[in-house]
This record gives structure tokens, C-alpha cells and sequence, in this order.
């Protein structure tokens, strides 16, 4: 499957969109990262892609259908979201928070079956986190929020993962595990768009990079391509250096090192 | 892979398993308070022996049913203790079973308010329908005047239209505030500005009152006039039907609307309509309780706090438990007033709920303010 942003403007009014004519596109077993400096619409970019924002100009297609004549439900099962963690004001349980993500197969009036739970049991048990099943979702940790978000995301049986800075505020160690589950799931065939503020990510995710300019436009293409030193300039306005090396093992390292 | 199976099946059952005995042992606690409301007597001077007040109740159910059944044997009242015990008995269990009722449906309203609202100190009252209902009754006493007890349609014609009207003016202006969406807590606060200024108009108007009139408008409020018999038996009972059914039914959706409006789009659930909808059912249902039994909306903003401590958050338990523990709760407390009421005369229901309602509120603030802290 494929989804496709065409010439989309987004934004929240219509004289003044933050972005305009921007065009890029996301195939199932891919991860595309959103970069940019704050402010620049990455957000709103991915309100827009999620329906909850209003399409300006252009259109979003799925497999070339018009995902604007798409309801919630629908959409729901194509695409899941996952949001920058936030925190629900009453102590439900992680598998009750992971057995939400149903209820778009569910409907309003229905209720989750024995099947449902089934597939809340196994994806928890996919993302290593059984053990905090009957946990209350207020009291576990941040690395421990995103994973939950993450297989809450799943239940959903989506093509298409959206995630809004899966890796704010986590730690190195749970920043990696976080994105090497990501890694697990493209693999898998998911297709994979997450906004995100460091720059290596996308070499080390191996995926396409959307780079916004400011300029209400975007880059796009490979990371190798986008993400060069040029580009970095222009966008971010401080000299970075795309450093390549050879681990141990032969292992071809790429990170971004800005220069001081 | 099998045994992986096994162990999600097993941990499956045991939460089951733990679900169903908590949900047994409350439900015996029910029993057995409701066994004692009964065979307390209303006047609070004692009690009625268990043996006798069964004895009552067969006797009147076999009454009844003889005359469904047109059997004439059955029409001689059988065994019962005294004919003015069994007289008490009657009312009792007709009293209970609506304090039953209401401080189930408020239990319930309350925490629909609070998963609405994302707030676990939202309350039904907040909306203003508590002061649309006082507005109306006063409107009603200063119109009728002493002629105003007997006028049982047109008080809840007057209650129930300024209540509804209440509810829309603060949908309406808090809309307005909210830039025309439907902002939660812009609809609070404004339900809390236009509640302040209906109260200080009347009580401009309870200054200016005969002493008649007052001493009327401050027992209907109170709920000490309205016996429930008859048509408001019938009433309160079809608005209590009618309201819980479509909560009933969207009680697994209700889990949605807590978390963000963002949120729930992407798993697939409009919340706009959903939250006007159990909205409306709600307040329907707070506004016929506190209409027909007074003024005891405190139950409301206590009981879902406990259940869901108790049972946790997940809204398809919610749904039971907090019938269960606001039945629980308000006929306690119904059991005590009474109690106190002999020695020192008439107490309303609701001073009571309200007088140990507001240190639990203030444990539940504070508690509250520590898990955002921690967090």
C-alpha cells in the first residue's frame, strides 16, 4: 500500500498556511522521518494527515483513494496514531488503556469479545512488556508509556504508523528499544511516519527523510540525499557535519555532529 | 507459542475471576444494607424484626399477585405482624427502592460527568441544572402560592422546564466561549459563572419572600414534601429508564471520550456527538433525582471517586459498580438522618450528604493534586 501527500497545504487558516505544495510519499514496509526546526509544521502536517486538522489544498490518498471522504472509523483502520505521551486523568489499567485501540473494530455500542483481549495479550507480550498488564497506566514510566501507546496503536490493525517524537523525553537506552521495535514493525510491513528532532535517527532507522525548510516547503528523498551538510545549513542555520565511520565490525555509522 | 497462549488464557481467567468475586462481595454488602433500610423504621425510632418485615413483604406480594391472578383465596391479606407495621413496611421498601434508584443514577451521572468533562472532580451539578431546578421552583411557589402543594404536575413542569432550560443556556453560552466548538472546560466555567448568578438572584427573591412561601420553597428544595407515590413514582422511574439506556449501551465508548478529542478521532470515535449525547442523558437523569428526592447531588462527585479506586477506570465496570455503591451509599446515609432525625428533629438527606461529602471532596483534591505532581 502507499500513501500519498499531494500538493497538501496545511495550516489553520486558509490566507496563511504553514506549509504549501507539499508532496511526499510513505509505501507499507517503509519509515519516513519528519525533520525540522520547531515551529516549521510538523505537527500540523501529521493533524492533517490524521484528519483531525482540516485539508487546506491538495489531497491525501491511500492506494489512490481520497482519504478526506474518509470517516474516523475507516480511517482508523488504516492509520493509527501515536501521540507525544500524555497522561489520562483516571488510573485505568495498561490493558485496558491497549484494549481501546479496538474500538474501531468494536463501534460505538459494541463490546470488546474474548478475541480482542486475545490480541491485547499477544501484542503486549510482541512489545516485552506483559508484565505490565494489570499495571495502572498513571504509574509506570515514560519508555514504558510509549511502548503502551505503541502496541495501543497496534490493536488497531493499521497499514500505517504515525508517531509524533516517539523518542522526546526517553532515555538513550529506551530511545533505542523504542526504535528498534519500530524497526521490528517495518519489517513486519507496517508503514512508518514519526516526526523527531535528532537527526541520526534516520540514518540509523535506514528510512526516507522529509525534510521542512521553513520556507512552507519540503525535502524529500532518501536520508543520504536529503540530510547533507547543505541542506542542514539552510535549514537549521548552524554548520553540520554528516560524519560517516566504520564500526568493529565493518558496520558503516552515520551521525550528524554540529560544529561549534 | 502454545504455552504462550496458556498463560495469556490464565492470567485472562484470573482477572476474571478477581472481577467477579469484587463484584460479589459488594453486591452482598447491598443486600445486606438494604436488609437493615427495611426494617428500619422510617421515624428512626428502631427496628422492624426481620422476621416481621417478611412476613409483611409476602403478605403484600402475594396480595398483589392475587390480583393479577384474579384468585380469590388470596385476596384475604394472609399473615402480617400489624396492620400499621405493615403499613410502615410498605412505605419503607418503596423508599428504599428509590433511594436505591437515585443514588445509583447520580453515582452514575457523576461519573459520566467526569469522563466527559476529563476531570475527576467534574460534577452533574456544575452544568447549573441544581440551580435551574431551584429557580423553577421558585418561580413555582411565588406563583401559586399556598395553593402550590397540591400543584404536583405544574411543580415539575416548572422544575423540570427551567432545568432543561438551565442546561441549554450554559451549552449555548459556553459553545460561545469555547469559539464554537465544544471546549470542556469552558463549559464548566461558565456553568459555574451563570450558577452563581441564578443563586444570587434568588436569593434576592427568598428575601422578599412571605414566610409561607419560604418555609415552602426551602422543604420542596430539600425534598422533605415530595413523597414519591404515584405519578412521581411513575415519572422519576420512566425518566430513569430512558436515561440509562443509551449510557448503557455506549458504556465501552465512554472509556474513549477521556482521553484527548485528537486521540480519540485516530482510534476511530467521533467524540462530539458522543459527549452531547451521554451529556444530555445524564444531566436528564441528575435532574430527575434531585427533583424528586431533593437536593443530594454530592453523591454524585464521591462515588465514582471510590468505585474507581475500587474496581478501576474501565468504564464497562464503573457502569455496575457505581449503581452498586451509590445504592450502598445513599441509603446509609438515608439510615442515619433518620436515626438523627428523632433526636433532633427533622433532618433533610441531602445537609447530611452534603456535611460528609465535603471533607471526602477536599481528600479527593488533595489526592488528586499529588498524582499531578508525581507525574
Amino acid at each position: 500500500m502507499i500513501l500519498e501527500i499531494c500538493n497538501v497545504s496545511c495550516g489553520y487558516c486558509q490566507r496563511e498556511p504553514v506549509l504549501k505544495d507539499v508532496t511526499f510519499s510513505v509505501k507499507t514496509g517503509e519509515i519516513c522521518c519528519l525533520l525540522g526546526p520547531n515551529g516549521v509544521g510538523k505537527t500540523t502536517l501529521l493533524k492533517t494527515l490524521l484528519g483531525t486538522l482540516k485539508l487546506l489544498d491538495g489531497e491525501i490518498m491511500l492506494d489512490g483513494e481520497a482519504l478526506s471522504k474518509w470517516g474516523p472509523k475507516k480511517r482508523a483502520k488504516a492509520i493509527a496514531y501515536v501521540a507525544q505521551t500524555h497522561v489520562p486523568p483516571f488510573p485505568y489499567k495498561v490493558k485496558d488503556v491497549i484494549l481501546l485501540g479496538r474500538i474501531a473494530h468494536i463501534g460505538y455500542f459494541g463490546q470488546p469479545s474474548a478475541k480482542d483481549k486475545e490480541f491485547v495479550e499477544e501484542t503486549l507480550n510482541e512489545l516485552g512488556i506483559y508484565s505490565l498488564r494489570n499495571k495502572e497506566y498513571t504509574d509506570i514510566s515514560g519508555g514504558e508509556r510509549q511502548l503502551v501507546m505503541i502496541a495501543r496503536s497496534l490493536v488497531q490493525e493499521p497499514d500505517f504508523l504515525v508517531l509524533d517524537e516517539p523518542t522526546a523525553n526517553l532515555d538513550f537506552g529506551n530511545t533505542v528499544k523504542v526504535l528498534k521495535h519500530l524497526i521490528l514493525l517495518k519489517e513486519k510491513g507496517l508503514g512508518i511516519i514519526m516526526t523527531t528532532h535528532s537527526l541520526d535517527q534516520a540514518f540509523y532507522l535506514n528510512s526516507s527523510a522529509a525534510l521542512l525548510t521553513g520556507k512552507k516547503a519540503l525535502k524529500f528523498g532518501a536520508a543520504d540525499s536529503v540530510l547533507t551538510r547543505k541542506n542542514l545549513k539552510e535549514v537549521y542555520g548552524i554548520d553540520i557535519k554528516v560524519v560517516e565511520f566504520l564500526d568493529e565490525e565493518g558496520k558503516v555509522i552515520k551521525i550528524c555532529v554540529p560544529v561549534f | 507459542m502454545q504455552s504462550g497462549l496458556d498463560l495469556f488464557h490464565k492470567n485472562m481467567i484470573k482477572d476474571r475471576r478477581k472481577t467477579i468475586v469484587i463484584f460479589l462481595v459488594s453486591l452482598l454488602i447491598l443486600v445486606l444494607v438494604f436488609g437493615i433500610s427495611v426494617c428500619h423504621r422510617t421515624d428512626g425510632t428502631g427496628f422492624i424484626s426481620p422476621e416481621n418485615a417478611i412476613k409483611n413483604i409476602l403478605s403484600a406480594i402475594t396480595h398483589k399477585l392475587a390480583g393479577i391472578t384474579k384468585n380469590p383465596a388470596g385476596y384475604s391479606m394472609g399473615e402480617y405482624s400489624s396492620y400499621t407495621d405493615y403499613q410502615e413496611t410498605m412505605d419503607n421498601l418503596n423508599s428504599v427502592f428509590i433511594t436505591m434508584a437515585a443514588g445509583g443514577i447520580l453515582a452514575l451521572s457523576g461519573a459520566v460527568y467526569q469522563n466527559v468533562f476529563r476531570n475527576p472532580l467534574a460534577a452533574p451539578t456544575m452544568l447549573g441544572v441544581a440551580s435551574g431546578i431551584n429557580a423553577g421552583l421558585l418561580l413555582f411557589v411565588l406563583h401559586y402560592s399556598s395553593a402550590a402543594l397540591i400543584m404536583q404536575k405544574e411543580r415539575y413542569l416548572y422544575t423540570y422546564s427551567c432545568a432543561l432550560g438551565m442546561l441549554a443556556l450554559v451549552l449555548a453560552a459556553g459553545k460561545l466561549a469555547g469559539k464554537r466548538k465544544f471546549a470542556a472546560n469552558d463549559m464548566l466555567l461558565v456553568g459555574v459563572v451563570i450558577t452563581q448568578l441564578v443563586s444570587i438572584v434568588i436569593t434576592y427573591f427568598q428575601f422578599n419572600m412571605s414566610l409561607e412561601n419560604l418555609e415552602m420553597f426551602q422543604n420542596f428544595s430539600m425534598g422533605r414534601l415530595t413523597s414519591i407515590t404515584g405519578m412521581s413514582r411513575v415519572i422519576f422511574v420512566s425518566i430513569i429508564v430512558v436515561g440509562i439506556i443509551p449510557i448503557y449501551l455506549l458504556r465501552y465508548s465512554l472509556n474513549v471520550i477521556s482521553f484527548s478529542d485528537e486521540d480519540a478521532y485516530t482510534m476511530g470515535i467521533h467524540t462530539g456527538i458522543l459527549r452531547i449525547v451521554v451529556l444530555v442523558f445524564a444531566t436528564l437523569l441528575v435532574t430527575a433525582s434531585i427533583i424528586h428526592c431533593g437536593s443530594i447531588g454530592v453523591i454524585s462527585m464521591i462515588v465514582p471517586y471510590i468505585t474507581r479506586y475500587l474496581y478501576g477506570s474501565d468504564f464497562r465496570k464503573m457502569f455496575y459498580s457505581c449503581f452498586i455503591m451509590g445504592a450502598i451509599m445513599l441509603l446509609i446515609c438515608r439510615d442515619i438522618t433518620n436515626a438523627l432525625s428523632a433526636v433532633f428533629g427533622f433532618i433533610p438527606v441531602g445537609i447530611f450528604v452534603s456535611l460528609i461529602g465535603s471533607p471526602v471532596f477536599f481528600c479527593m483534591l488533595v489526592n488528586a493534586r499529588r498524582v499531578e505532581n508525581d507525574t
